[in-house]
């Protein structure tokens, strides 16, 4: 047991600095003598509790502004011998009160369920392992994470957001699209568009397909549907008072947005190219434009056209790196460590990343793929283990055992259930 | 009565005209899941190919051997083998135990009390120049 040292009289100011293991028996010693000189004593104040030490005037605490204090409006519970309600019995213990909220009928009520209610994944469960559609994809995502880009600089965040929030390979006509959208490197190696209205004809087909399919189908709509139904009427109504007024603001956005577009008549052109581009290709065939991953013939097709340049230029800006992860991962499924994510410097490493093949899961069928000892002629390695019967084989008299056991009737392989302990029945003579 | 000669059969002497290594093959045995193989593995993937590649005299098998420690077992032209275990060894520490095996001449090991093995032993011993009175020139 530690003992501390008793105190008899006070003690000095210099003491209490000096040894800070004493501190709180001198902090009591001296606040009981109350002789002190005014440093000791806003000390042992400090010592005593853990509140900052005052200067000296009393200080009016004010709430910050925006929070808001409890009311001081009190409810107070009626006495059981003043309740008027006949059918009011007091509960003896806690078993007899009445539950309110808690789990019970969770699993009936069919609020708790929906699509709404469904976990879904960033990216795809499945991942994309062609390697030409995967080199398509980074293509893609490398066109729409520079066109994200350029809209992060805009006060409107929102199309940055949708273009990199978007679902995954969305119409065929992105991805088409994205792949007439000529990618150069620079003069110092980075990646840009051709020309400065490189982009437009992408911008103008995601804002075909991606935004107004964000508005419909969107997550959040469909939560906010669900949400509605479980509301009472009055709340309802006043949801529906504000959804309105949204509405009416929306309206009013659009028409100065389209205002806007009028004036902008090279931007409409572009977006008419878009459209008769995409036109060209119905007709050149359906299977052309089904939805989703592209088939590996068209993307070798594609990459025909795209050639190697793009691979060579340099991607350095960590935020770009990230907006081209997170596409490349709604695109493929495939997930680049930040760590691994850092280190590329290319386009082209971009690619290596996602298209590496799977770590081998055995050291056999490693060596195999590396070849290793292919040039090493007295270098022999067996797939699987190497067994008795294995080294017969190799020296040739596998064949002689197998027909000395069968002509004298023994098992070839195993046991055939014979028992290992028949020395123990001829010693015990048990049956 | 002819003198005769007494007829001897000529000895072995290794190394006298040529040398031939005594170790003929080696056995590498590991498992793909244990983690006392882990050094094997690395060793094979890493150091056996300059290995293998600097002694094309010996045949080395790489094999499998599921839960098994690993194992490298020299087998040698006197028809013994030597197995030794290296579980939980680097692949640095593993490369020295395949020198060891290759170095091993497959006998059982013995006892080495003397400072000089021959089958042609000298009756005199060997000479020394430190002892006896010498030959003045």
């Amino acid at each position: 047991m530690r003992h501390l040292p008793r105190l008899r009289g006070a003690v000095s100011a210099s003491l209490c600095c000096s040894s800070p293991t004493s501190i709180r028996t001198t902090a009591v010693a001296a606040v009981a003598t109350a002789s002190s000189s005014t440093t000791t004593q806003s000390f042992q104040r400090r010592a005593l509790s853990t509140s900052v030490v005052s200067s000296g005037a009393v200080e009016i605490q004010t709430p910050p502004q925006g929070l808001k204090p409890p009311s001081k409006e009190w409810k107070v519970a009626v006495r059981p011998d003043q309740i008027t309600d006949p059918a009011y019995v007091p509960a003896q213990d806690g078993l007899e009160l009445e539950e309110v909220g808690g789990l019970d009928g969770w699993w009936e009520n069919p609020a708790n369920y929906g699509a709404g209610k469904e976990w879904v994944g960033f990216g795809p469960t499945e991942k994309v392992t062609d390697p030409a559609v995967l080199e398509v994809a980074v293509y893609r995502a490398l066109v729409e994470a520079l066109i994200a880009r350029r809209e992060m600089t805009r006060s409107d965040l929102t199309v940055a957001r949708d273009i990199l929030l978007s679902s995954g390979w969305g119409p065929a006509t992105l991805t088409i699209t994205a792949a007439k959208t000529k990618l150069i490197a620079g003069q110092h190696g980075n990646l840009l568009f051709n020309g400065t209205q490189e982009h437009e004809a992408m911008m103008a087909a995601l804002e075909k397909h991606t935004f107004p399919a964000k508005e419909n189908g969107d997550q959040d709509t469909i939560l906010a549907a669900e949400s509605e139904e479980n509301l009472e009427p009055e709340v309802k109504e006043e949801v529906e008072t504000v959804a309105a007024a949204e509405q009416e603001a929306e309206v009013t956005e659009e028409v100065e947005t389209t205002v806007a577009q009028d004036q902008e008549v090279e931007v409409k052109e572009e977006a008419e190219e878009a459209v008769a581009a995409e036109q060209e290709a119905e007709v050149k065939g359906e299977d052309y434009l089904t939805d989703g991953v592209i088939s590996a013939e068209k993307a070798q097709a594609m990459l025909k056209e795209l050639g190697h340049e793009w691979k060579r230029a340099t991607i350095r800006d960590t935020i770009f790196k990230f907006f081209v992860a997170k596409r490349i991962q709604k695109l493929t499924g495939h997930v680049i460590p930040d760590g691994k994510l850092v280190a590329l410097a290319t386009a082209g490493s971009l690619i290596k990343e996602i298209i590496k093949p799977p770590k081998a899961k055995k050291l056999a069928e490693e060596i195999e793929n590396k070849e290793i000892f292919q040039s090493l002629p007295n270098v022999r390695v067996f797939p699987r283990r190497v067994t008795p019967i294995d080294k017969e084989k190799m020296v040739g008299r596998w064949k002689v055992i197998r027909e000395e056991l069968e002509g004298r009737g023994l098992p070839v392989i195993g046991t055939a259930n014979i028992d290992n302990a028949i020395e123990k029945k001829w010693v015990t003579g048990a049956e | 009565m002819a003198v005769k000669a007494l007829q001897a059969v000529s000895q072995g002497r290794n190394g006298v005209g040529a040398f031939i290594l005594q170790c003929k093959r080696i056995d590498l045995h590991y498992c793909d899941w244990a983690g006392s193989s882990r050094g094997m593995n690395g060793f094979i993937k890493s150091l056996l190919p300059k290995f293998a590649a600097a002694h094309p005299q010996i045949e080395f098998t790489v094999s499998p051997r599921p839960a098994k420690h690993p194992v490298a077992i020299g087998h040698y032209i006197n028809g013994r083998s030597k197995p030794i275990c290296v579980r939980n060894m680097e692949p640095y520490e593993i490369l020295k135990k395949l020198e060891l095996l290759r170095d091993a001449s497959g006998e059982k090991l013995k006892k080495v009390t003397k400072p000089v093995r021959s089958i042609n032993e000298s009756v005199r011993g060997i000479w020394s120049p430190y002892h006896g009175n010498g030959m003045p020139l």
